[in-house]
């Protein structure tokens, strides 16, 4: 491929990272602070969007659907943390079987969405696209959409952080044990987590499925971006997830410039894999505890 | 001490890491007002009692009583909201946040009624925290990590303090100093201390009075004078 | 008819398939989802050998076990290198990788719609076709499958991967080569998912990457943890019961697509409902079937199993009787060990004495030792003591190499360690206990003894398959060596029980037997008598006068002074990192500038 294309790519790049951004934000807010491998994850962003597609095919305007997307997930999140990890978490369970758990609930709980929806691909109405250009390289409205709305997240979340309550969560999520000793509640923050966590993911899935389509098993590969973005920028780390996240949508758009084509679909692997051998804390957390 | 009222009573507590059992027999009582120290060799079962005691790890025999009311099996929340601190003995800040944030999340377990002006008066307490008020505390000395983790149990205005080692890792001056502010806060504002201490000649110097811990019980019981009125102290550990 | 032999012979592929996993899991604890991947090279390899390389069944198998193998190596250098939950993504990766490429490479792998007209294998000149005809063959295959694995899980071998699961620090405390093991692990894993993939290539003469993605990974983790994670037995009882799932829903007559939905809902609800429920599986690790030859033990938790496991106490007086009883026993031992055999092994050409000099290690601006230098040896039981902080347990780890100094060197007997890891130190004879003693708690007590024993073939793969004859004789000399240490601290008839039933004063007696099993010459004692109450610490110095009159050379660790005092006859008494004074616990203990020091006094 050219570098002609480079500029279309960039753009390209940016919405893609925009979107994984914000994801990979709203999976490590998640993992950071509980420390569940929430593969589950990927159902939440499913059920929003099915929720999405609902109220949408009834008429509803696309701000309200956003936001029953978001209720949707933060619910669906706080039921699977409350009704699986919080009794796994109470019987001392090791990490690997939450992990086992949340798998098992992704699959069972995509059986129940494909036995209640089928399995044909339901597209999201209320949202007309229209084509832009910048210089040598377009787009659309829709992908100025999910910039905004990326971004608007984002930055709704980094200031929460800042708040009483966000500021418990990374309290919870740097030094537990402290933590409980200055009487913070624990489960109240876990349970805040999960909240805001699948809110996150749940505006997501309205994104996703306006620019492709709701189908069961829907949420399996923005779940991957996600945990790419936040392990590649570094757990634990806010801005660490942010960068994550759009490095990853980068790569997979620049991916191109250097890779033969049938070897693209695994650049964000290994991309991972690199970081993971090189640098497994992250390419932007900090290092020291100090 | 005599007409003084116990504010907090432990008694017979047992306490186990899973097969392993930490704290076989702890008694004591702290007056108001009174600061007591705990002290015996390292793994003695000192912080066990202390963690216990607070509701960071359930003992599994014993009673704690605060103020008359009983309070073993109550959550770290309840107990901070009853108006009993602990201070642990590494890692007591969180190093990751600010100064400002760290005495918030100190105060945290309160509600909103603890909030900025309850920052602000530590801040006029500790004016060396004040100035760094926006750095994280990681970034702090060991000595005003040391008076910021006070700052954020003082915050909610508590009635007991459960101080783990608060000597550990300074240097002599400023071991001083958290004594002397340990004493000062029982005798001026009649907060009652439980402390664990390493640095018995320091801690012999402000306590009232002495237990002492070998192997998971509590063996002795005597005033600071008679402590200091020992020859030495090695029979003891 | 048909129908239920094919059913069969996918149970016994994907049996094939989970004792291949369940060595990774259940044994090892590393979890893999990449095993759909390690099948499906296995699978790719037989059917590219025997499609384009011309190669001819059964050389396809072998060559399927020569990539897989080659592949799982490969992949398991990476692995080591990574905490667990980063091994759940790197495995991630590893699947997609090989899912992408079976894809993208259609040149060679036949792309998206696979590789079809794989030949049937022929066997005595008659050409296998239909599912029956396949049976005889592919059950013979699992079983011998099931012999290897099994073989290797039961191995020595297999006690050092149960020990790693359990606990990597302490595995290599005992002188265990972690990354030899891990990597053959990985091996040999991959060579039965070898086994299982060139099976399946013959079997469907087809293959295409949908069989070997991260559902069939995420499906095969499901039939561990369903049997039992760390029983291969159980692995077959998942395998079946997972694979005759979704053919006994098609008996049901609720249509294709019901059939799939339905599927995934019971396997997704299974998973969850086990890891509540019942993580040990349907058949828990210490689970055995019948009578077998020895006492064996009752069901333990199992490799999945919640760490943190409450002992049985039922009161103190149980405690303390239970103390006095191992006491009295290693009394009657000693009273008689006149008319028998040294327990402990001893080297008379070895004086067994340990000499540091100079050794330094800062960590960035801390002291954490300043030119350190101490002599152990066998004529006198050792003590470090000073304040909290001073760097006694640092001196530990800087002896036994858990962290290279940045100055010094250590010797014994004139052997330098300096630059050796861990693990080569140990079986030079320098090893070291813990504060928390570090049992393998999911395993039998004589388990934790045998482990620690040097010289064992059987934990080398190679001898494990080539001469198996020595290694079952030298494990059963090793089981009778192990119970004369049980013997040795009073637990023997303890030594069949799981390591998590017992009192943690019993532990820390097995820790020490285990130390003896080591038959290293220095022992470094990290807070014998921490954590137990009086009766056992009775029993604990007991055994280190013991060990120290066999020509042992001790050194401990120890807070409790009272204990230093009783049992001590040097004593270096440390600082800051350094070591400033020595000499016999009474002396140091009247100088009054080492009391300023010790209760902080001194300014």
């Amino acid at each position: 491929m050219s570098l002609n294309a480079l500029p279309q790519l960039l753009l390209n790049g940016f919405f893609a990272g925009s979107f994984y951004a914000m994801m990979a934000l709203s999976w490590g807010l998640i993992f950071s602070t509980a420390k569940i491998f929430h593969f589950a994850h990927a159902l939440v962003f499913t059920v929003a969007a099915y929720g999405a597609w609902m109220v949408a095919s009834q008429g509803m305007p696309i701000v309200g659907t956003f936001i029953v997307a978001a209720a949707v997930g933060a619910l669906a999140g706080l039921a699977i943390d409350r009704g699986i990890y919080r009794p796994l978490r109470r019987r001392n369970a090791l990490q690997l079987n939450v992990f086992l758990a949340s798998l098992g609930v992704l699959l069972a709980g995509e059986a129940v969405i494909q036995f209640v929806f089928g399995v044909q691909a339901r597209s999201i109405q209320g949202f007309t696209l229209s084509p832009l250009r910048l210089g040598r390289a377009g787009f659309t409205t829709l992908e100025i959409l999910v910039v905004v709305v990326s971004w608007v997240v984002i930055g709704a979340v980094v200031l929460f952080m800042r708040t009483r309550q966000g500021t418990a969560i990374r309290a919870v999520e740097s030094n537990p044990e402290l933590s409980r000793a200055m009487g913070i509640n624990d489960e109240k923050v876990y349970r805040n987590v999960f909240l805001v966590g699948s809110a996150m993911a749940g505006v997501g899935a309205v994104l996703f499925s306006l620019q492709e389509t709701a189908s069961p098993t829907m949420g399996i590969e923005p779940l991957i971006a996600a945990f790419i973005g936040a392990f590649v920028g570094g757990i634990g780390s806010i801005g660490g997830a942010i960068l994550g996240g759009l490095l990853l949508g980068m790569m997979e758009n620049l991916g191109g410039i250097f890779l033969p084509g049938h070897l693209q679909v695994i650049v964000a692997f290994l991309l991972l894999f690199i970081v993971l051998l090189v640098r497994p804390v992250g390419l932007f957390a900090r290092d020291t505890k100090a | 001490m005599s007409g003084a009222q116990p504010v907090f009573e432990v008694d017979g507590l047992k306490v186990a890491y899973g097969a392993r059992d930490a704290v076989f027999d702890a008694s004591l009582r702290v007056d108001e007002g009174e600061v007591v120290a705990l002290v015996g060799h390292n793994g003695a079962g000192k912080t066990t009692t202390l963690k216990s005691a607070f509701g960071l790890l359930a003992p599994k025999a014993g009673t704690v009583r605060f103020a008359g009311e009983h309070i073993v099996g109550h959550d770290t929340e309840a107990n901070v909201r009853k108006g009993i601190r602990f201070v642990p003995e590494d890692d007591f800040v969180f190093r990751q946040l600010a100064v400002e944030d760290n005495l918030h999340l100190g105060g945290f377990a309160m509600g909103r009624e603890v909030g900025r002006a309850s920052v602000e008066r530590v801040f006029e307490e500790f004016p060396v925290l004040a100035e760094r008020r926006k750095q994280r505390a990681g970034t702090l000395s060991g000595g005003e990590r040391r008076m910021l983790s006070m700052g954020m149990a003082l915050i909610s205005e508590p009635r007991m303090l459960l101080l783990d080692e608060p000597s550990l890792g300074l240097a002599p001056v400023l071991v001083r100093q958290v004594m002397d502010l340990t004493h000062e806060l029982a005798k001026q504002r009649g907060l009652s201390v439980l402390m664990v201490e390493q640095n018995i000649d320091q801690a012999v110097r402000v306590a009232d009075r002495v237990y002492v811990m070998r192997a998971g019980r509590i063996f002795l019981e005597e005033t600071a004078d008679q402590m200091r009125a020992r020859d030495d102290w090695w029979d003891l550990f | 008819m048909n129908f239920w032999f094919h059913v069969v012979n996918l149970g016994l592929i994907i049996s094939i398939l989970g004792f291949s996993l369940n060595l990774l899991i259940g044994y090892t604890r590393l979890i893999s989802l990449a095993h759909g991947a390690f099948y499906g090279v296995g699978a790719y390899a037989a059917a590219i050998g025997a499609l384009r390389l011309g190669i001819s069944f059964p050389w396809t198998i072998l060559f399927s076990i020569v990539v897989a193998s080659i592949f799982a190596t490969l992949v398991a250098w990476p692995a080591l290198r990574v905490r667990h939950e980063y091994l759940i993504l790197l495995t991630l990766a590893v699947q997609f990788v090989v899912t992408g490429v079976l894809l993208a490479w259609t040149s060679v792998t036949g792309g998206g719609s696979g590789l079809p007209g794989i030949p049937r294998p022929e066997a005595f000149g008659r050409r296998l076709v239909s599912p029956p005809d396949f049976t005889v063959w592919l059950t013979l295959a699992a079983a011998a499958s099931f012999v290897i694995a099994y073989w290797a899980g039961q191995s020595p071998f297999g006690r050092v991967l149960r020990a790693i699961r359990e606990d990597e620090t302490a595995t290599l405390a005992m002188g265990k080569n972690l990354t030899y093991h891990k990597v053959a692990v990985f091996t040999i894993s991959g060579a039965l998912a070898g086994v299982a993939g060139s099976l399946f290539a013959h079997y469907q003469a087809f293959v295409s990457p949908r069989s070997f993605d991260l559902d069939e990974s995420i499906f095969l983790i499901g039939v561990i943890v369903v049997g039992g994670a760390g029983n291969l037995v159980g692995t077959i009882v998942g395998a079946a019961l997972l694979a005759s799932i979704p053919e006994l829903l098609r008996l049901l007559d609720l249509g294709r697509e019901t059939v799939g939905v339905a599927q995934k809902f019971l396997f997704g609800s299974l998973l969850v409902a086990f890891m509540l429920f019942r993580p040990e599986g349907i058949v828990p690790e210490g689970f055995r079937f019948g009578r077998t030859r020895r006492r064996e033990a009752r069901a333990v938790g199992g490799a999945l199993a919640p760490e943190a496991v409450d002992a049985t106490l039922a009161d103190d007086t149980d405690d303390d009787a239970a103390a006095t009883r191992a006491l009295e026993r290693m009394e009657e031992r000693l009273a008689d060990s006149a008319d028998q055999p040294q327990a402990l092994v001893r080297d008379p050409d070895k004086p067994g004495i340990l000499q540091a000099d100079g050794i330094t290690k800062h960590f960035g601006g801390v002291t954490a030792a300043e030119d350190l230098s101490l002599t152990l040896s066998p004529d006198r039981v050792t003590a470090l003591v000073g304040p909290n902080g001073a760097g006694k347990t640092t001196v530990f780890n800087l002896l036994t190499g858990f962290i290279p100094p940045d100055a010094g060197t250590v010797q014994v007997d004139g052997q330098v360690l300096d630059g050796l890891a861990p693990w080569q130190r140990a079986r030079m004879g320098v090893v070291r206990t813990f504060q928390d003693v570090r049992l393998f708690q999911q395993v039998n007590v004589i388990d934790n003894v045998l482990v620690a024993m040097p010289g064992q073939e059987g934990e080398r793969l190679s001898m494990l398959y080539s001469r198996p004859g020595v290694v079952r004789r030298q494990e059963r000399d090793n089981v009778d060596k192990a119970l004369s240490y049980l013997e040795f601290v009073g637990l023997r008839d303890r030594a069949y029980e799981p390591t998590a039933a017992l009192a943690f004063g019993e532990q820390k007696l097995v820790s020490l037997a285990r130390l003896a099993a080591s038959e290293a010459d220095v022992m470094l004692l990290d807070e014998p008598a921490s954590g137990v109450d009086r009766q056992w610490v009775r029993a604990i110095l007991r055994f280190i006068e013991r060990v120290s009159q066999e020509g042992k050379t001790i050194c401990v660790v120890e807070h409790n002074l009272d204990v230093v005092r009783a049992i001590a006859d040097h004593v270096y008494f440390m600082e800051l990192g350094r070591i400033i004074a020595e000499g016999p616990p009474d002396e140091l203990m009247s100088d009054e500038r080492l009391a300023g020091i010790y209760f902080g006094g001194a300014e």
